[in-house]
């Protein structure tokens, strides 16, 4: 214990001579200002977002992110918001705000194999283009981001443009977790 | 000799198939995507064993009269949302866009259409199994 006592008593006088009580004070502060602004300091997170994304869970005839076929997004467009103009025929929660993204599923889920189609006008471009709501399966529901529109579906009795049925069909299991819009072309 | 003309040519073609690419469907491959691929898949291969592959059951039904019928009115066709018209440019799209060798088969009426809209199976699957022995007869 002498020895660390030693040590101790060593390095503090040597620190005292050589070095200024104001430089040690201006020292520390600048330490404590450093540590305390540092998770302020703006952070591109986005790389690793996309970087943890799984390769892809959906099956191979349903591409993860379906080439936007000339499509661009408007200016104030946003995924994870319901008028988002990809949604205008969707009906349930909007992975974007899940985990994935506007026609990706999250972590966990798979794509279904079967789809409703409808169509929505892009109005960064004024052109109409057709989009596949595939709900993602494999987990409870997501719970985020309920986007309720309309636009194309028919009555329950035409259940091939319905959206308020769960589009499992061909997913491992029917556990609906969110709907994406994938844009499949433009419409004729 | 300069390399640049061919250059020049090459980013023309580029060019073209760009627009090509971005280019709109017709009406048939618009309908169908609509009202037909959220099941049956943008090229008709289906979901087997659930939804038959139609670029192998069409050519066999499309064989035979009765399958021809057949083909007309099982409910996703003769109940179908679409107008007759646009049931006929479906299937008539169909045949030689997707169906392995579908362009050897007579187009779809109109009139064939409407008499086919009168009268929808009420037990498709039952109908099926007396036209084809491919399992999607056999009611699951």
């Amino acid at each position: 214990m002498s020895k660390f006592d030693d040590l101790t008593e060593s390095w503090t006088r040597n620190a005292a001579q050589r070095r200024s009580r104001r430089g040690f004070l201006a020292r520390l502060a600048g330490v404590l200002t450093a540590t305390a602004a540092a998770p302020l300091l703006p952070i591109d997170r986005s790389g690793r977002a996309n970087a943890a994304e799984p390769p892809s869970q959906v099956p191979s005839e349903v591409p993860s992110e379906v080439p936007t076929m000339g499509a661009s997004d408007g200016p104030s467009d946003d995924p994870s918001d319901c008028e988002y103009w990809r949604y205008c025929g969707i009906d349930g929660y909007l992975c974007n705000c899940c985990g994935g993204g506007p026609a990706l599923c999250p972590p966990g889920t798979t794509a279904s194999a079967t789809a409703w189609v409808g169509s929505c006008m892009n109005p960064a471009d004024g052109l109409t283009y057709l989009i596949a709501y595939n709900d993602c399966c494999g987990t409870g529901d997501c719970s985020r981001c309920e986007c309720w529109r309309n636009e194309g579906q028919t009555p329950i009795y035409s259940p091939q443009r319905n959206n308020d049925i769960i589009w499992c069909f061909g997913a491992p299991t029917m556990l609906y977790n969110c709907s994406i819009a994938r844009v499949i072309g433009r419409a004729g | 000799m300069s390399v640049f003309p061919g250059f020049a040519r090459a980013t023309v073609v580029v060019a073209l198939l760009s627009i090509a690419t971005a280019s709109s469907a017709s009406e048939g491959e618009t309908l169908y995507a609509l009202n037909c691929s959220g099941c049956h898949g943008r090229d008709a291969r289906g979901m087997p064993p659930q939804i038959p592959d139609l670029r192998a059951s069409l050519p066999l039904l499309l064989s035979t009269a009765a399958g021809r019928g057949y083909a007309l009115r099982v409910p996703g066709v003769a109940m179908s949302i679409a107008t007759q018209q646009q049931v006929r440019t479906i299937l008539n799209w169909m045949l030689p866009a997707l169906i392995p060798g579908g362009e050897r088969y007579t187009p779809f009426t109109l009139a064939e259409v409407a008499t086919a809209r009168r009268s929808p199976l009420t037990d498709p699957e039952s109908a099926r199994a007396l036209l084809l022995d491919d399992g999607y007869g056999d009611p699951r």
